[in-house]
């Protein structure tokens, strides 16, 4: 990156954003999906997908089968990173072997952008790998700011931070979240992922109107959107991400695409992973959405005990990868 | 009441001790609270909803519940073998007790091995109930090597030439070649024959608890599949010298030193053994100098 990345080139990340335009609808890359996505003629069958998104985490220091996944899909489709271990909210110095880590993919992949979440994961050097919400003070933001700078000087890109699930809100925090992102953006030049799903989780959760989260946002900054399925657990929504999207959530997807012109939409499932088609045909219900056509679905009832983020791993036993037991030669 | 302001660093520390500290919720915020002098009520907003502690709850209870499922991924045969709740038990108090310091989930499982072998009971045991208490150990040291091995660099971009030997090389016992063990080897040595009982594991077929006898095992990767190799003695010694980054020539001297073996013996066996040893992986013939590769891990089980 330039010396001169957090002046002229920082001023212009919105529009940097804005000429690699809408990639269209695109799903998780999942480890459960490999064989049948391995299975497709690329050159020759209609993509199913416009676009992929990984979780970087999944594929820093994996030189298996996830690899030669990537290294195959990546050639007939544009890929997003992900990122879930950044921990750019944390009081904890950066993590510059991952960050290098994470550049290193970066060059190999080479992804339209590169997103994590406004949040912490961790501090003294434990990770919970969990999406921790931030304080929304103006010492978290100074702090951000930072950080987030810092980040981007290593990556020689702007980066994408989404907006988290959040259960719980400090007492001091005096600023709210789009009014964070509001003034984060504006000094950095990164965008941002407008997860839908998880604005009307925390709507619920903390009791505030989602449509005025997303209408107080800087659309221009919007790069991407997120749509996933949450769980009514009775007291509270939790961002279970195994489910159908709701009729809710639809209706802020539609209000968000209005707001912004159009930006790239990715649908998250993690848990309970369905077949590819069925995924592809809970995507394509964004299309009709954008055509006036709200799906009916309601929120799934859950009695069980629930837990936010799940976690997205490698399941090496859903892939093709043969267990063999080989006779030894004596 | 009204209290100041906690700063960032007081705040971060609060919420991470209440996830990570060991107990009950209220124990985790009596803990927190006497570390980093914050109450729950200091912290987080309550409303007739959902009440602070739920809100905390949901947290600290995910943030176990989580990593447990990560685990019971990684140690999916463990799982079967005792069973959700008694695996269970183990991985919540592995976890309590050895959080994550890592970024990637890949290394979550790497000292669950030890914490399984070292909280086993000590005492005489007679052999069914000492098997009881070593085979899960053994099987954790089976599935950590079977995860590393499926993300290690595996031989999938070896040129051909490097996977296969001549004649006139096999006739001098691989002494004109430059033998090396892939990055993504990995060697046990188990005190029971733990190999039927995985494949019982695998096809969820019902166990039989393995008889204790030392077993030589060898996992690598061939065309992203993971292969499991039965070895004898002489074979897993031997590999595990060629791991140890010495010539392949230095490794066979040392390997038939340690196991009081003339050196042409074990060249002998060798010529009988190189061809099936070099197609399934376990060795490479370096035709040309590369790169250092990390291979610490492939013998440090042995």
């Amino acid at each position: 990156m330039s010396d001169n990345y957090n002046g002229e080139a920082r001023r212009n990340a919105a529009a940097s954003f804005s000429h690699t335009g809408s990639l269209g609808f695109g799903v998780g890359l999942r480890s459960q999906h490999y064989p049948e996505l391995m299975s497709i003629d690329h050159d020759t069958v209609k993509k199913p997908v416009d676009w992929f998104e990984i979780i970087s985490e999944n594929y820093i220091d994996n030189f298996g089968y996830g690899r030669h996944v990537l290294e195959t899909l990546r050639a007939y489709y544009p890929m997003v990173m992900h990122g879930v271990s950044m921990n750019i909210g944390s009081i904890d110095p950066l993590d510059f072997t991952y960050l290098n880590k994470l550049k290193a993919l970066s060059d190999f992949v080479q992804p339209a952008w590169v997103s994590d979440h406004l949040c912490w994961t961790g501090v003294a050097g434990v990770n919970s790998h969990d999406l921790l919400p931030m304080p929304l003070t103006d010492e978290s933001l100074d702090h951000v700011i930072r950080r987030v700078k810092q980040v981007q000087e290593v990556l020689e890109r702007p980066i994408v931070l989404e907006n988290p699930s959040t259960y719980l809100e400090y007492c001091h925090s005096s600023l709210s979240e789009p009014a964070f992102f509001t003034e984060l953006v504006n000094a950095t030049g990164c965008g941002i992922l407008l997860d839908v799903n998880n604005v009307f989780v925390s709507a619920f959760n903390h009791g505030f109107d989602p449509e005025a989260y997303i209408r107080a946002l800087p659309h221009q900054q919007i790069v991407q959107i997120h749509l996933a399925g949450p769980s009514d657990c009775g007291d509270c929504l939790i961002d279970t991400h195994d489910q159908p999207v709701p009729q809710q959530v639809w209706a802020l997807y539609a209000l968000a695409q209005q707001l912004t012109g159009g930006v790239s939409t990715l649908l998250e499932w993690d848990a309970n992973i369905p077949p590819f088609d069925t995924l592809v045909a809970e995507l394509n219900k964004a299309k009709q959405v954008l055509n006036g056509e709200m799906p009916v679905q309601a929120v799934y009832q859950s009695d069980m005990a629930k837990f936010s983020t799940p976690v997205v791993r490698e399941m090496h036993q859903n892939t093709d990868l043969a267990h063999s037991l080989k006779p030894v030669a004596k | 009441m009204t209290y100041s302001t906690p700063q960032l660093s007081q705040l971060q520390n609060w919420l991470s001790h209440v996830l990570i500290s060991r107990g009950d919720l209220p124990e985790k915020l009596l803990t927190a609270g006497q570390r980093d002098g914050l109450t729950l009520e200091q912290c987080v907003k309550s409303t007739p909803q959902l009440p602070a502690e739920r809100r905390v709850d949901i947290y600290a209870a995910g943030y176990v519940m989580r990593l447990v499922e990560c685990l019971k991924g990684e140690f999916a045969l463990l799982c079967a073998f005792m069973g959700d709740d008694v695996f269970e038990v183990f991985a919540k108090a592995y976890i309590v007790t050895l959080p994550s310091r890592s970024f990637t989930l890949h290394t979550l499982g790497k000292s669950f091995v030890s914490f399984l072998a070292n909280t086993r009971p000590q005492g005489e045991f007679d052999d069914k109930q000492r098997a009881m208490f070593d085979v899960p150990v053994e099987l954790a040291r089976f599935e950590r090597a079977k995860a590393e091995v499926l993300l290690a660099e595996g031989l999938e971009n070896t040129p051909p030439a490097e996977l296969v030997l001549n004649e006139f090389e096999l006739l001098g016992g691989g002494a004109s070649l430059n033998l090396i063990v892939p990055p993504c080897l990995r060697l046990l040595v188990s005190d029971y024959d733990l190999l039927p009982m995985v494949e019982q594991l695998e096809n969820a077929q019902p166990h039989t608890l393995p008889g204790r006898e030392t077993r030589y095992i060898a996992l690598t990767r061939q065309n992203y599949r993971l292969i499991t190799q039965p070895l004898t003695h002489w074979q897993a010694d031997l590999l595990s010298h060629c791991s140890q980054a010495m010539s392949f020539e230095q490794a066979l001297m040392h390997s038939a030193r340690r196991q009081g073996m003339e050196p042409a013996l074990l060249r002998a066996r060798l010529a009988m053994w190189l061809p099936a040893a070099v197609a399934c992986g376990l060795l490479v013939v370096e035709r040309a100098k590369r790169p250092a590769t990390n291979t610490e891990d492939a013998s440090h089980y042995l």
